[in-house]
């Protein structure tokens, strides 16, 4: 049983009564400033795995010393 | 109006802020839940459209400005008496969410009789003390951020504030 002195429990439970809940409160909000967009992902982040530079330099690396070492067979003939 | 990050940002903040005492301040006049609510909609939506002027003030003058449209509105809608015998008449009898209560025990039933006592007690005591209970009970504010909101001296917001709780104390003792 509450004590009927007990004030600052009542008023506790009271002002639960009075506050507006987490839903509520996002209603008023939203009424007056729509939710933003989200922000679309950019479509390259989303495909390619998160070592794709790395992956590109060494294959570009690859590709120039390839193009300028000249095979000796061909050098002598 | 062209909406920026800044201003919505700015707005959200102060929104997050002030709502729950501008709520309580409101309440504590009108009572009825659905038209604090559409009044602390109207309030903020006001401060939406002077977000930069508002903004520009430091927090004290930020209070006062939102609260000082808060009571225009209030003003605006309390002008008949019928609408002040029905917020009287709800806070004595509480809010719709108190009529969802569930009493089942004799504990709860008194502790919901003496909740319902609480409440017609709040609703008797004068205006002013009402509205500063609200704001440090339901809004938890300090009484210096109240008296910034109401633009009186942080001593007579305590003041009243302290007449208030005797009163109640005294009203529940009674019982």
């Amino acid at each position: 049983m509450a004590d009927p002195t007990d004030l600052d429990g009542l008023l506790r439970r009271w002002a639960d009564e009075q506050r507006l809940d987490v839903r509520e409160t996002e209603a008023v909000l939203h009424a007056i400033l729509p939710p933003a967009p989200a922000a679309a992902p950019a479509a390259a982040s989303a495909s390619l795995p998160a070592t794709w530079w790395s992956d590109l330099s060494t294959q570009v690396s690859a590709a120039i010393v390839l193009a300028t070492v000249r095979p000796a067979t061909v050098a002598s003939s | 109006m062209t909406v920026s990050a800044d201003d919505r940002a700015a707005f959200t903040e102060l929104f997050e802020q002030h709502r729950e005492g501008v709520h309580a301040f409101l309440l504590a006049r009108i009572s009825d839940r659905e038209v604090a609510r559409d009044l602390l909609q109207e309030t903020f939506l006001r401060v939406w459209h002077r977000i930069e002027e508002v903004t520009e003030l430091d927090l004290g003058r930020q209070r006062a400005w939102i609260y000082t449209v808060a009571r225009n509105l209030l003003v605006d809608r309390y002008r008949t008496d019928a609408t002040r015998r029905a917020t009287l008449h709800a806070v004595a009898h509480g809010s719709d969410r108190a009529g969802r209560e569930q009493a089942d025990g004799s504990g709860q039933l008194v502790a919901r009789d003496q909740l319902a006592h609480l409440r017609r007690a709040i609703a008797a005591l004068p205006d002013d003390q009402r509205e500063i209970l609200s704001m440090a009970v339901v809004a938890e504010m300090t009484s210096q951020q109240i008296a910034e909101a109401l633009e009186l001296p942080a001593g007579t917001v305590r003041y009243k504030l302290h007449r208030a709780r005797a009163r109640l104390a005294a009203e529940l003792e009674d019982t």
